[in-house]
């Protein structure tokens, strides 16, 4: 009882996406080609997370991994789907606190390194196994000195240094 | 799961007596589905399709251990809005002896002793986290049908031995993934799939996945046997204490009843529970729960803070209620016909006592102002003035569709005109919620982190863990050290 007729699903696949009309009136010239090309901006989580579902954004306090380029107050973002391989930064928990370090392997035991030469590794005893709570897939350092953008907060003003001018 | 309050309730007409529907689940019998499993198709090699329902455990204890792993193996409570009662407790206060719904205040005391953790309810996470949860399972099994915040039913087909591979996959997943443990329980009907996922829970070494077809086998009708009757999917406490009296005390007695008996002396609904005991499929998807859609009521209740006096100020809490309710009315198009608020007071305290009134409305209606000053109208005759009242609700009955509501011509739909609702929205997406309502629903004061407004009767939750999925400034912290 084949009761969906193929002609209509062909139909279905050749049908145009509608295109819009011109979305503002233009007085002179030609309308914007550009404007039918016009879907949005990309959002730039959809090119850093590549799976949202399982995908936490952190936040860092402490500088035991300056050496991999993760500062305090940095977000970090986590993949918990991702299986830890050797050289990740990865969340841990470390007496009952995530902490973030790098997975490395010594010999055939894994370790935890900090890229900071002021904290030590650390090193699990023999009844001791690792707990990785997620792997690290990257991080964002605000490179200006504003506090992290929050809803609603605008930058606080910045004076122009003397002899700098901005386009 | 039960809870004593709260608005992500999955069965909100078990929040108050005497309104409506508490079957609402048996929607529909699946007709389909009853004929094509009853009855076999000879040569057809097909196995018969499978319900699996997977059910978080613990959930909201569960939640609140994924950003804090120091609540790892530790008791834990989950108290109801405002810090009231118990609504959530991990497997080792479960083994303390706490139960569910008790007075925070009554065990406070020997909780501490035990080193038990309480945690407001942090509904906010608890739904992120829920609807990540879903989403990694439906990669497993795709028809899933989400029927309560931490439970859902997928439909399978395939070998045992396949199915259970399967559902332990998916299981590991939403365990390492979204770091919440669930069990699953597959069975030819979603009510020994309810009984097989119980089962998962009491007993370990199964890796948290019951297959029917093994208790089956294993047990025979023993297992049916074990499982008193108010614990089986669809029956309510009115109907247990009936089936008592008939000498009905376990699913396997019920399962042996004779189903037009049943649906004489009760209802189709407990016949569709008798023939899905043995294993025919034939309670439908409940929209109720799909989508979020509720198709015979919405219910918004909150305890106060603290006990409120008086017309006015129990208006300011409705007000505030009956602008999210018509928030959910909104979000699945509806229209209501019928409001109904009601108040009580502590039922801890003497002299205690409820109230309840209901408006019908001239015209179904979505207007967060007609749908506002209807519940205040619902109240207002009753309010004692000199009592304490402790909680509040609104109840929207009556819903239909918006878009298949036709009148003749001059009977319109009071809809919302002037898309005051839809801007109210539009503000609390951009600024957050509660910055602009009707009356004093748009007051914002000095509560905790923005999200409660100043009015003197909002909730009080004081051991509120971060939303750390939901606000910016709520991350959970990773330390670097």
């Amino acid at each position: 009882r084949g009761s969906i007729p193929h002609g209509s699903i062909f139909h279905a696949l050749i049908q145009p996406t509608p295109v819009p009309l011109a979305l503002e009136s233009v007085r002179a010239g030609f309308p914007s080609v550009a404007q039918d090309y016009f879907a949005g901006d990309f959002s730039f989580d959809e090119n850093v997370i590549i799976h949202p579902d399982t995908t936490f954004i952190l936040k860092v306090a402490g500088d035991s991994m300056e050496g991999a380029g993760i500062f305090d107050e940095d977000l970090l973002v986590v993949d918990r789907s991702l299986e830890p391989q050797e050289g990740d930064v990865v969340v841990a928990i470390l007496d009952d606190e995530l902490t973030v370090k790098r997975l490395l392997m010594h010999g055939h035991v894994p370790i935890l390194h900090a890229e900071n030469a002021r904290y030590p590794d650390f090193i699990p005893q023999d009844d001791q196994s690792l707990s990785i709570w997620g792997v690290v897939t990257g991080n964002y350092h605000s490179q200006r000195n504003t506090t992290m953008i929050h809803h609603g907060n605008t930058p606080s003003g910045h004076t122009p240094l003397p002899g700098v001018s901005s386009s | 799961m039960s809870m004593a309050d709260g608005t992500i309730s999955a069965d909100p007409g078990a929040a108050i007596e005497g309104i409506e529907n508490d079957d609402e689940a048996y929607a529909m019998v699946d007709e389909d589905a009853a004929l094509s499993s009853g009855s076999d198709d000879g040569q057809d090699a097909r196995t018969p399709p499978r319900f699996v329902l997977a059910d978080a455990n613990s959930f909201f204890a569960s939640c609140e251990t994924v950003f804090d792993p120091s609540l790892a193996g530790r008791p834990v409570v989950v108290l109801s809005n405002n810090d009231g009662c118990v609504v959530a407790r991990s497997a080792e206060a479960k083994r303390l002896g706490i139960i569910n719904g008790t007075p925070w205040f009554k065990i406070r005391e020997q909780a501490m002793h035990d080193h038990v953790v309480a945690r407001s309810s942090n509904y906010e996470l608890y739904a992120s986290l829920s609807h990540r949860m879903m989403s990694v399972m439906r990669n497993f099994l795709p028809d899933q049908e989400v029927y309560s915040i931490d439970e859902c039913f997928l439909r399978a087909t395939g070998e045992d031995e396949a199915l259970r591979n399967t559902c332990s996959d998916m299981r590991a997943a939403v365990l390492k993934g979204v770091g919440i443990p669930v069990s699953v329980g597959v069975a030819p009907s979603k009510t020994l799939a309810k009984i097989s996922n119980h089962w998962a829970k009491q007993h370990s070494g199964n890796g948290g996945i019951t297959l029917w077809n093994h208790i089956d086998r294993k047990h025979g009708d023993e297992a049916l046997a074990s499982v008193p009757i108010d614990d089986i999917w669809g029956v309510g406490r009115r109907l247990t204490r009936k089936l008592m009296g008939m000498g009905i005390t376990n699913a396997l007695q019920l399962r042996d009843a004779d189903p037009v008996m049943i649906r004489h002396r009760f209802s189709v609904m407990l016949e569709r529970t008798v023939l899905e005991l043995r294993g025919v499929p034939c309670i439908e998807a409940d929209s109720d729960a799909n989508g979020g859609v509720r198709k015979s009521q919405i219910l918004c209740s909150r305890m106060f803070s603290s006990p409120v006096t008086g017309f006015e100020t129990l208006a300011q809490a409705l007000s505030v209620y009956a602008q999210q309710a018509c928030h959910r009315l909104r979000r699945q198009h509806g229209l209501c016909a019928r409001v109904a608020a009601f108040s009580s007071t502590s039922p801890y305290r003497q002299n205690y006592t409820r109230i309840s009134g209901s408006v019908v409305l001239d015209d179904p209606s979505d207007s967060p102002i007609i749908i506002a000053k209807a519940a205040c109208d619902a109240l207002r005759p009753y309010v004692d003035p000199h009592a304490q009242y402790i909680r509040a609700g609104v109840l929207l009955l009556g819903l239909s569709q918006a878009d298949s509501y036709h009148t003749l011509e001059g009977f319109e739909a009071s809809r919302d005109e002037h898309e005051l609702g839809s801007t109210i929205e539009d503000i609390s997406r951009r600024f957050g919620p509660r910055h602009v309502g009707i009356g004093y629903g748009g007051m914002r004061g000095g509560g905790h982190q923005d999200a409660d407004t100043g009015a003197q009767w909002t909730m009080r939750r004081d051991m509120l863990s971060g939303r750390c999925t939901t606000r910016w400034d709520e991350l959970a912290v990773v330390h670097a050290r």
